[in-house]
């Protein structure tokens, strides 16, 4: 028998439906539909697909956001808990309260979770701040002060202070430009070793996906189309909507640089 | 139509919760119209239960309320122990009053603020625009209480305006258009008062509307293409700019109504509110509960309006619809 | 000039014409019950100035008015000679500091009823954004059921429900306690529309993915949201509670006599006599204008920043 897989989903489903409190929901849609499959320990998943594809509930179902009509999500054979994953969203500064300080922020799930003292939140937030390449001297800085690329940053240091063991990034590079994408691609990579993380990368570029990602994963509608090691998808894509995608890859690749 | 369907039954819902809720409180409330009569001496405790069975005061609440709606259907809302008559015939010579007060100052209000509003809209930052913006927050600051004593002091002085009151002496002997011009004449100090009330809101709201729309993209082109300034303002941008102005309609009466309570009390005028006052100093419960409705009724009915207004010349609405 | 600066320059001035009202006790020759039987409706005494120093005459004398004349009061005239800047009412009572006292009584009201609906509206305004579903239906039903009546109709029907007559102190929270109570649909609204919006805000789904409840989600994230409509609604309502107060006293169902205030004492400026003889009653009603003219103001310039 094969070993326990870390991540493992099973018959995931999420129903969309105008609810009001006095009424079941009437009509509605599946967002997302009998999605499965399974990742191992330190390894990145790609998830990519068109846009409406599902991609982001999926995501959000994934972090805790969303509770799913269907089936379940478990990590090393358990339920999934808020201390296992965290979400770093496209747009991290939205993500940081703009009246806290960089410490604040950072302290926040200590403080939720009732973890440590004050003093030794102080340090734990320190030392995340270093393992992303932030100076501990910003700690009292206001979380508004920081550019896109250090919100990225400060995101990824929230998280590595809850010690999380699944990250999502759901589009987290798109918005950055290229030469803050690779430095903070390096920082992810440099963290999966390092601290043992296992990533979901949310993703409609197929580029940044071949970049980083193990294995890809292609929905469409709703659904898990396909699921294959990165270099194997790319060679030799089964479904039609994974060959529209790398043949769209292709062309742009061609004309000139990816965007 | 359903819209408007649904307007109704949502209003209706919300007249019949509120006398359920005001007939369930004046319940509670401390007192009744006999209370004062207990404190006398003369009176024994027994004539006063004997006059409150009279009055069917002691029966179990639900059948009290039934026989209420009973009263209203039959269209005579109870009756009034202050005045020993049923209360719709009160209420008659009252509303009258009221509403052609309230309905000169509205109208004398929109056209004096909205005029005012679209001239100082169209010198925005300008010296005129200033002064206006100015005055406008000073006269918000008299309170309509005091404007209406200040020139109830005024007209006593001076003999201009009558001191209160809605007719003259002697107005039984006059002609119609005596009459009428003598009503007419006693109008001017409580309209006047009114009007100073809430023509600084509609300015402002006015202008701000007006502003709004000169920003809007369909206003720079016109302009970009060269129409004539006045035609811009009155042909383009007035009629946009009037959407937001009509719900205010309906939402200044509500302020409307309170004023002109006050403001008919201070000059004496045979409104509602004078009637409302007195009912709530008796404890006369059943005038209270019919005012308390009727002026719900009169705040529905002009949100009602406004929103028909608004329905008909916003098409934005219908398309929703 | 710029807004810091207007907020600030309008904040001194109600600051200025608040003082005198707070200090009242200091500032008002007189107690607001002290009747002197032998001068009703005495006018404004003339004060005139010889060598720079104040005289009132007072039956054919003069008398200096002096500064500190040591009863721990600002100023005062020596016993037999009465000092009345505005004059008296019917029972010889000094219509200036019964209008000092009484505008005390008409902001304390404002604040306190200011305070009270906002207390009010928070609590209902984060219940019915937070949580939505049937609290909120509640919520906001009920608030239209006091929407549904023009405000002083409702402040009105309010009062009919307590005894006519009550004692001085109850006499001063009632009609604060009144007006609070039936104003708190306005704000609720505003700040269940700001929770509404900030419950969906980055930041607050973020902690909500640390696993944060609902406690500290609307503690530390949400109710610093709602402060600056606290702030401007606070501005907003203060003044209209004012006038409220001043109506309900005025109409004899606010606060009664002996204790005065803006509204009761106008009460005796709108008798037939004080319109002819009396006019200097009418102190108390131009009095509130530049205290209400000040709120306004600051009113307006929070409401304004919105656009900024």
């Amino acid at each position: 028998m094969m070993a326990e897989p870390f991540l493992s989903v099973r018959d995931l489903g999420k129903y969309f439906a105008p609810r009001r409190w006095w009424r079941k929901a009437r009509s509605g849609r599946w967002a997302i539909r009998d999605v499965s499959f399974e990742l191992q320990r330190e390894r990145t998943l790609a998830l990519v697909g068109a846009s409406g594809a599902g991609k982001s509930t999926l995501a959000s179902c994934l972090a805790l956001f969303e509770t799913p009509d269907s089936g379940d999500v478990r990590l090393e054979g358990r339920a999934l808990r808020h201390t296992d994953v965290q979400l770093i969203p496209q747009q991290p500064a939205a993500s940081f309260n703009p009246r806290f300080t960089a410490g604040e922020a950072l302290a926040e799930p200590l403080v939720i979770q009732r973890r440590g003292r004050r003093h030794t939140r102080r340090e734990i937030v320190e030392r995340a701040m270093e393992q992303v390449g932030l100076s501990p001297d910003a700690v009292s800085k206001p979380v508004m002060e920081f550019s896109g690329g250090e919100h990225q940053r400060l995101a990824i240091a929230r998280a590595l202070i809850l010690e999380v063991k699944l990250l999502i990034l759901d589009e987290s590079l798109s918005a950055l430009d290229e030469s803050a994408q690779d430095q903070v691609l390096d920082l992810l990579s440099d963290l999966q070793r390092e601290v043992g993380l296992t990533y979901v990368l949310i993703s409609h570029d197929l580029t940044l996906a071949e970049r980083m990602a193990d294995e890809i994963a292609v929905m469409d509608d709703g659904r898990l189309v396909e699921h294959a090691p990165t270099a194997e998808l790319l060679r030799a894509p089964r479904h039609p909507r994974t060959q529209e995608l790398v043949q769209a890859n292709l062309a742009l690749s061609e004309d000139g640089p990816p965007l | 139509m359903k819209y408007l369907g649904w307007r109704l039954l949502h209003g209706v819902g919300l007249l019949a919760l509120l006398s359920l809720l005001s007939f369930m409180l004046s319940q509670v409330a401390s007192g009744d119209f006999y209370s004062q009569l207990r404190n006398d001496p003369r009176i024994s405790p027994e004539t006063v239960a004997a006059l409150r069975a009279q009055a069917g005061i002691d029966r179990p609440f639900p059948i009290r309320y039934a026989a209420w709606i009973v009263a209203v259907s039959r269209g005579d809302f109870g009756y009034s122990l202050a005045y020993h008559r049923p209360v719709a015939p009160l209420l008659e010579e009252r509303i009258g009053a009221t509403l052609i007060l309230t309905g000169a100052a509205t109208l004398t209000t929109w056209l004096i603020a909205v005029p005012l509003g679209i001239w100082s809209a169209a010198r925005r930052g300008k010296w005129g625009d200033r002064v206006s913006t100015v005055a406008v927050s000073l006269v918000l600051a008299v309170p309509d209480l005091v404007l209406a004593i200040a020139l109830l002091v005024l007209s006593v002085q001076t003999g201009w305006l009558p001191a209160g009151g809605k007719i003259s002496r002697g107005y039984a002997q006059m002609g119609s258009i005596q009459q009428l011009r003598d009503v007419a004449w006693h109008m001017v100090l409580p309209v006047t008062v009114l009007v100073a009330g809430s023509t600084p809101v509609l300015i402002r709201h006015t202008r701000a509307s007006i502003l709004e729309v000169m920003e809007a993209p369909f206003a720079m082109s016109a302009r970009a293409q060269g129409i004539p300034r006045r035609r811009l303002l009155y042909r383009h941008l007035l009629p946009a700019a009037l959407n937001p102005l009509i719900s205010l309609l309906g939402l200044s009466l509500g302020s409307l109504l309170s004023a002109s309570l006050l403001v008919e009390i201070v000059t004496g005028w045979p409104g509602l509110g004078p009637l409302f006052l007195e009912a709530v100093m008796a404890r006369d419960f059943a005038v209270v509960l019919a005012v308390v409705m009727l002026s719900a009724a009169f705040l529905f009915i002009g949100n009602l309006v406004a929103d028909l207004l608004l329905y008909r010349f916003d098409p934005r609405i219908r398309t929703v619809d | 000039m710029n807004r810091r600066w207007r907020i600030g320059l309008t904040s001194i001035f109600i600051a200025l014409v608040v003082a005198p009202l707070l200090l009242a006790g200091f500032v008002a020759p007189y107690p607001y019950a002290e009747q002197h039987r032998e001068y009703p409706y005495a006018p404004p005494a003339a004060v005139r100035f010889v060598k720079a120093r104040p005289f009132v005459e007072v039956g054919g004398r003069w008398c200096e008015v002096r500064l500190l004349p040591g009863n721990g009061r600002l100023f005062g005239v020596a016993a037999p000679c009465v000092i009345f800047l505005s004059g008296t009412d019917g029972n010889g009572r000094d219509v200036f500091s019964r209008l000092l006292y009484g505008g005390r009584i008409s902001l304390m009201t404002g604040l306190l009823s200011a305070f009270l609906s906002l207390a009010l509206g928070l609590a209902a305004g984060v219940v019915a954004g937070y949580f939505g579903g049937w609290p909120d239906w509640l919520l906001m039903r009920g608030g239209e059921l006091v929407m549904a009546l023009p405000w002083l109709y409702l402040l009105l029907a309010t009062r009919a429900l307590l005894p006519l007559h009550i004692s001085a102190v109850e006499a001063f929270v009632w009609p604060a306690a009144i007006i609070g109570a039936v104003g708190w649909v306005r704000p609720a609204r505003l700040i269940r529309g700001v929770v509404l919006s900030g419950k969906e805000r980055g930041f607050v789904l973020a902690a909500r993915g640390f696993g944060a409840g609902h406690a500290y989600l609307i503690r530390r994230h949400l109710l610093p949201l709602t402060g600056s409509v606290v702030v401007t609604q606070a501005t907003v309502l203060i003044p209209l509670y004012m006038l409220a107060e001043m109506s309900l006293s005025f109409l004899g169902l606010g606060v009664e006599e002996p204790m005065p205030s803006w509204g009761n004492m106008l009460t005796e400026a709108s008798h037939y006599h004080a319109l002819i003889l009396h006019r200097w009653l009418l102190a108390p009603g131009v009095a509130a204008i530049p205290v209400l003219l000040g709120f306004l103001l600051l009113a307006d310039i929070l409401l304004d920043g919105r656009h900024d």
